[in-house]
């Protein structure tokens, strides 16, 4: 399974909605429920799912999902 | 007034002859508009932190991997909250000490977010140091706000020099309806429910029970249309120059949560207060879960509340809002079982109820906004929920004031909540483009006849200046 589909159900479980289908370009304003306090649940599951940890700075530079996949590949690669 | 007014036509035209020339023009008015507003201590203040924030910029960027940037952005955070903090605290502990502090907190805020952006990688320092001096200074929002980020002004500022006449006059036509519409907002609107607020605080013992609602729920209509009537004329200033600010406001009073209010009310502050306040403090602490972010939200509206003011009143309304936020997310789980079992989920009966719950709600902390210390503040909650027949029966509130203040307000309210509830601001300008030219102004000559007849003379004060 590569890591967009692993997140896409990390998505589903977080927001407890089978119907999301995420792509590159989709921020909070596209997912029903992703606010800003939902967002450190779904960071903490992303974490503990990937066995990674993000720094502070790219937390703060990940804007949409594409800027999310390309930290967690990035992790991955370097683990 | 009638300086002002010249001094904008005569920048509009050699903008517009001499685009080469723009960023000194601009700069140039910036900073002769902030020195007549602020002062000038305010004005070497605020070109002091251009200096700075210009070198600092340059210096975080080269130290981007290196320990020693912390220490540039921790200078750069400290060169910018120290004078915003003497200037807002020293009266508190120097007698007879009175100074504005007009702009500050807006032009620091927006030098914070340029020094971390640099550090994250979000924005890149601006090499030149005009517009960079521009970015702070611009006057349409050095007094008001809204605050920018480099990555959405720095470039606009700098392509205002390919502008040429054929830009100008869609310009106009956006930016007239802005500042016509700010215009009415403030000095038909805001202005004008002025004195019915005024009566309720200066004499606040004498209305009780729920009649005391009717001032709340004015004063929150006075500092929507005041802020939102600056930020509308703030707005088409700049478009006269062809720069498009960010919009502070998203008919806030139609928002179903508080939460939802901090999506529309202030914008450009609400998203620095969670990019540079919430968001670090609640991925530092997300190993503690529930409690990071409620503690996140806490202090975040704690400071909130402490950019509005100094007082005991402003941590209240600052920490109530927190609280509002925190027992919404605690009780969400419960409440959406309870909205799917009554079959409530998309009913337009629930947004309405949500939209009133929550208007009622911000309307009660408005009151230690407002109110002059916590005394007043908890009298006048006090008298809400007493009931007294005696005492409220002689008041015909509303009509204290002269009766026609009352129907021209109460008129103009209804026509600014029919505007918000039938479409956005933005797409009606947009739309307006379209319009063709004589029906376009003669709408504008309407406008600007009504602002005319029906504005409130008298001294003008926004009530923002003072944060």
């Amino acid at each position: 399974m590569n890591v967009q589909s692993e997140l896409n159900q990390i998505f589903c479980k977080v927001f407890n909605d089978d119907s999301i289908v995420i792509s590159g370009n989709m921020t909070s304003a596209n997912i029903d429920g992703w606010d800003s306090m939902s967002h450190i649940n779904l960071i903490l599951t992303v974490e503990n799912s990937f066995k990674i940890q993000f720094s502070q700075k790219e937390l703060m530079r990940q804007r949409n999902i594409s800027d999310l996949i390309r930290d967690i590949e990035h992790k991955l690669q370097s683990h | 007034m009638f300086i002002s007014i010249i001094s904008l036509i005569l920048l509009f035209v050699c903008f517009y002859t001499f685009p080469q020339w723009n960023w000194f023009f601009l700069l140039a008015v910036s900073f002769g508009f902030y020195w007549s507003m602020a002062g000038t201590p305010l004005l070497i203040t605020l070109m002091l932190i251009i200096v700075a924030t210009y070198f600092l910029g340059h210096a975080i960027k080269r130290h981007q991997t290196k320990p020693a940037q912390k220490y540039f952005i921790v200078v750069g955070i400290a060169i910018n909250l120290l004078p915003l903090l003497i200037l807002k605290y020293a009266p508190h502990f120097v007698p007879n000490l009175h100074w504005g502090i007009i702009g500050v907190s807006f032009f620091t805020f927006q030098a914070i977010a340029y020094l971390i952006d640099i550090s994250t990688e979000l924005a890149e320092p601006e090499d030149h140091f005009g517009h960079y001096a521009l970015y702070l200074a611009f006057f349409p929002k050095v007094l008001q706000g809204p605050i920018e980020r480099a990555h959405d002004l720095l470039p606009q500022l700098k392509s205002t020099s390919q502008i040429n006449w054929k830009n100008c006059f869609e310009n106009l036509k956006y930016a007239l309806f802005f500042i016509l519409l700010g215009a009415f907002k403030k000095f038909v609107v805001a202005d004008r429910i002025t004195p019915f607020v005024d009566e309720f605080y200066d004499h606040h013992v004498e209305y009780m029970g729920p009649l005391a609602l009717i001032p709340l729920c004015l004063y929150s209509f006075q500092i929507y249309f005041d802020f939102s009537g600056y930020t509308d004329a703030a707005l088409g200033v700049a478009r006269l120059f062809g720069v498009k600010l960010t919009d502070n406001f998203r008919s806030p009073y139609f928002a179903v949560s508080v939460a939802d209010f901090w999506r529309r009310w202030h914008i450009s502050l609400s998203r620095w207060l969670m990019d540079y306040l919430y968001k670090p403090i609640s991925f530092s602490l997300r190993k503690q879960k529930t409690f990071s972010v409620h503690f996140a939200i806490f202090i975040t509206f704690l400071v909130c509340g402490l950019w509005h003011g100094t007082t005991f009143n402003f941590v209240i309304w600052g920490c109530l809002h927190g609280s509002y936020i925190i027992l919404a997310g605690i009780t969400a789980r419960p409440r959406s079982i309870l909205v799917q079992k009554l079959g409530l989920k998309k009913s337009p009966f629930l947004s309405g109820f949500n939209i009133i719950i929550t208007f009622l709600l911000i309307t009660l902390t408005w009151i230690f906004f407002r109110a002059e210390n916590i005394y007043t503040s908890l009298a006048v909650l006090q008298n809400l929920f007493c009931y007294n027949n005696t005492s409220y029966s002689k008041e015909q509130f509303l009509f204290k004031q002269d009766s026609y203040d009352a129907i021209v307000m109460i008129v103009s309210l209804i026509t600014l909540f029919i505007f918000e509830a039938v479409t956005e601001k933005e797409k009606f300008a947009l739309q307006l483009r379209r319009v063709p030219f004589l029906l376009s102004w003669c709408l504008y000559s309407l406008l600007l006849f009504v602002i005319l007849f029906f504005s409130v003379h008298g001294e003008k004060k926004f009530i923002y200046f003072e944060f």
